[in-house]
């Protein structure tokens, strides 16, 4: 048996590295691809919170992040396209015409 | 040592060192392949954790939909080499690293809080737990609201998608 | 005439015994393996059998069958030089062994530049998921061998057809990096095309089964199969069956099968499942004629496998089609007799072998109608591709999960269901008679539409058409001849 505990340290440590991942890297898709390993890390939560009180209410919160992060991903590469289309980069420190 | 102990070292460190690789590539689509091998090792934990139905969604959606629309918009737009990733340390990285390592530190104090094993289920409770039909059934019944909610936001989703592609910005 | 009866003979009776006598052997294999070894190990048995015997060794004959097939229809012998020993082998077995010689023996090439480590992972990619396809569908009943209950299947899931779209999902993983990886535009081009047609199909392929998974309210395959008598689709909407109260010798009837309660479904199922195998008319990936296609940059046996991945698609799409649409291994009529007779009852062995034999010959029906479609219909461009997923499927399907819907709220026996199913058979199939000098449009109706834009090009006998079907087709048949005189005409009078 694995205790839950070892479960939700592996989801905080990719949660982190997502966020590492976020603070760091400068390509508007990498950093994209980390927010879905972050959410990915949320889910593991759920479901081994899910799994240690025996209540599939954990399952019905990662259903519904997956959803979220479809519909994310659907606007978000949109979004890139456009960027890419009108900038020629996707480099998260030039893309700054909102700043000031 | 029993399977279920050694699957589960085996997916988490394999998970992390993609996911770590998701991180440390330079091109993107060593990141985004990385990120499906994550999204594969994640799913076999989900599997440890009697969540089944949830691990074969994540592989129908993440690793079938979402990395396919991340590696699409990778070949369209021709990204080869991480372009203009500027590989010198400055003050935001080393100050990203460091909160990232800090609340690790933080969740992982938290984390060690949660005692005990998962708690013990009767044989016809194991047999229905994480299954389509239970998940469908609690879905369609307590959740109902929220999954009309979610198909909204899908459907906004598509929308927004379509707007932002035809608009020029 | 030799050869009528060789081809005779073989679809009559060597195939069929061939499968039976296979199916045999692999039910008596797991019977024997439980025994010896532990209960449930006949499961390693049906994945040697199922997926590397049948799967594999059906798409490499396909390889041949689609060579043979497509000469029939251009008019030409086809394959036939390829001899063994120096002796001259019939239907160009003979070509299927040198194929595998040559694509194993070939240069392994490599383009300069390409990413080695993607380019040697796109082949496996594209067919380890293919492969993994069929380990969720049934090809045979549960029986009693040597005392221990063997099932035709590899696993049962309680998510069955999700997984069923989840590997297929993954397929395009393989094709889409093999095209980066070549290092090549023409490649990256295919592959693009691939992702962007495979995401766009998996939605209608969803989308056409939900009314199915409503009617048999589950979603796993051996349910949809029907094991018990009276479930799934084994059982009769209308028939003499006990159900009935009446029991006699021979029992008939309208089986509850898939293609009779939505065959809307089994169109747009049968479309997007095309499109998911990438075969003209759904090439666009591959593009002969323009880009050649994704796997331009590979050769030999990593070609092979790209290859055979299509095929084997074939054959897993076409036991899919079986299980959900036509009965799976269930006979139409006469199972119920068939199972109480004295000889099945005391050999189950012999039982297996007969519906294995009926699930394979259905399977290779299939198969046929493939190759059939994949040598008739013209290709699409690729906005058309795109046009006919997202415009015309993805419509088409959400109308038919709303009217599956309520006609199975309305009446749970499915018979009101049935009786709607009938009447889009009954109209699809009015429609293709009455579309004059037209090859039979795809079962919507705006296939009417290309038919009277076609009218007006044909000869004037057929322009006092009244509608009725049997002066259409006599006019067809006078038709022919006017046809042939002129040359642009000729494709239209292959079609018939």
């Amino acid at each position: 048996m694995v205790p839950t505990s070892n479960y939700l340290l592996l989801a905080a440590a990719l949660f982190c590295m997502g966020m590492l991942g976020v603070l760091v890297r400068r390509n508007a898709l990498v950093v994209f691809m980390c927010v879905e390993l972050m959410l990915n890390a949320s889910n593991l939560t759920f479901l081994a919170f899910a799994r240690h009180r025996g209540d599939m209410t954990g399952h019905i919160s990662a259903f519904f992040v997956i959803a979220v992060a479809a519909a994310e991903a659907a606007i978000g590469l949109a979004i890139v396209i456009a960027v890419f289309r009108s900038r020629g980069t996707l480099n998260v420190d030039d893309i700054r015409t909102m700043r000031h | 040592m029993n399977a279920e102990v050694v699957l589960f070292y085996a997916f988490a460190v394999l998970a992390l060192l993609s996911a770590g690789m998701v991180i440390a590539s330079r091109s993107p689509i060593n990141s985004a392949l990385s990120l499906v091998a994550t999204f594969f090792f994640l799913a076999g934990t989900y599997v440890l954790l009697l969540a089944h139905t949830i691990a074969v969604l994540q592989v129908l959606v993440y690793a079938g939909a979402i990395m396919v629309l991340f590696l699409f918009v990778i070949m369209l737009l021709n990204l080869t080499e991480t372009e203009g990733e500027r590989a010198k340390v400055t003050f935001g990285r080393v100050a990203g690293a460091l909160a990232a390592v800090s609340l690790f530190a933080l969740l992982a104090l938290v984390v060690m809080g949660v005692k005990g094993a998962p708690t013990a289920m009767a044989t016809a409770e194991l047999a229905r737990f994480g299954t389509l039909a239970a998940l469908g059934q609690t879905l369609y019944t307590e959740w109902l609201l929220p999954f009309e909610a979610v198909s909204l936001l899908l459907l906004v989703a598509i929308v927004g998608a379509v707007v932002v592609a035809k608009a020029r910005i | 005439m030799s050869r009528t009866v060789f081809i005779l003979v073989s679809i009559f009776l060597v195939i069929p015994a061939l499968l039976a006598g296979v199916m045999m052997g692999a039910y008596a294999l797991g019977g024997w393996l439980d025994g010896v070894w532990f209960p449930g190990a006949h499961r390693l048995t049906n994945i040697l059998v199922l997926m590397l015997v049948f799967v594999m060794v059906l798409a490499s004959l396909l390889t041949l069958a689609e060579r043979k097939w497509s000469a029939l229809m251009q008019n030409r012998i086809g394959p036939n030089r390829a001899d063994l020993f120096g002796r001259p082998v019939p239907a160009g077995i003979g070509h299927f062994i040198a194929d595998a010689l040559k694509m194993l023996t070939k240069e392994d090439f490599r383009p300069a530049k390409a990413n080695t480590f993607l380019y040697n992972l796109g082949p496996l990619l594209a067919f380890a998921p293919v492969f993994a396809l069929f380990a969720v569908v049934p090809a045979g009943p549960t029986l009693e061998v040597f005392g221990k209950t063997v099932d035709m299947v590899v696993a049962t899931p309680d998510f069955g057809l999700l997984f069923i779209f989840a590997i297929a999902s993954l397929a395009v993983y393989g094709t889409s990096l093999a095209g980066w990886s070549s290092n090549n535009k023409f490649a990256l081009l295919g592959g693009v095309r691939a992702a962007s047609q495979m995401i766009s199909y998996e939605v209608a392929l969803g989308l056409s089964l939900v009314g199915l998974m409503m009617a048999f309210s589950t979603v796993q395959l051996p349910a949809f199969v029907g094991e018990a008598l009276g479930t799934g689709q084994f059982r009769y909407l209308w028939g003499n069956d006990a159900a009935m109260g009446l029991r006699p010798g021979f029992d008939v009837g309208l089986p509850a099968w898939g293609i009779f309660l939505q065959p809307v479904a089994f169109v747009l199922f049968f479309a997007a499942a095309f499109a998911e195998t990438k075969r003209a008319p759904f090439d666009m990936p591959e593009g002969e004629s323009e880009i050649i296609g994704y796997f331009v940059e590979y050769s030999g046996m990593k070609f092979g496998m790209f290859m055979l991945s299509e095929f084997m698609e074939i054959v897993i799409l076409s036991g899919v089609m079986v299980v959900l649409f036509f009965g799976g291994y269930h006979l139409p009529i006469g199972e119920e007799w068939l199972r109480g007779t004295e000889l099945m009852r005391s050999y189950p062995l012999l039982l297996g072998a007969v519906l294995g034999m009926v699930f394979w010959l259905k399977v290779l029906t299939l198969c046929y109608l493939q190759l059939v479609v994949r040598w008739t219909f013209p290709r699409f461009r690729y906005d058309q591709v795109q046009k006919l997923g997202w415009k015309m499927l993805l419509p088409v399907g959400l109308v038919n999960v709303f009217v599956t819907g309520a006609l199975v709220l309305w009446d749970p026996s499915l018979r009101l269901l049935a009786l709607s199913g009938l009447l889009v058979i009954a109209v699809v199939l009015a429609l293709t008679m009455a579309a004059p000098g037209e090859a039979p449009a795809e079962a919507h109706g705006e296939g009417h539409g290309h038919a009277h834009g076609d009218t007006t090009a044909l000869p004037p006998s057929h322009a006092h058409a009244t509608g009725h079907a049997q002066v259409h087709a006599l006019n067809a048949h006078t038709a022919v001849p006017q046809k042939l005189e002129t040359p642009e005409r000729t494709p239209v009078a292959a079609s018939h």
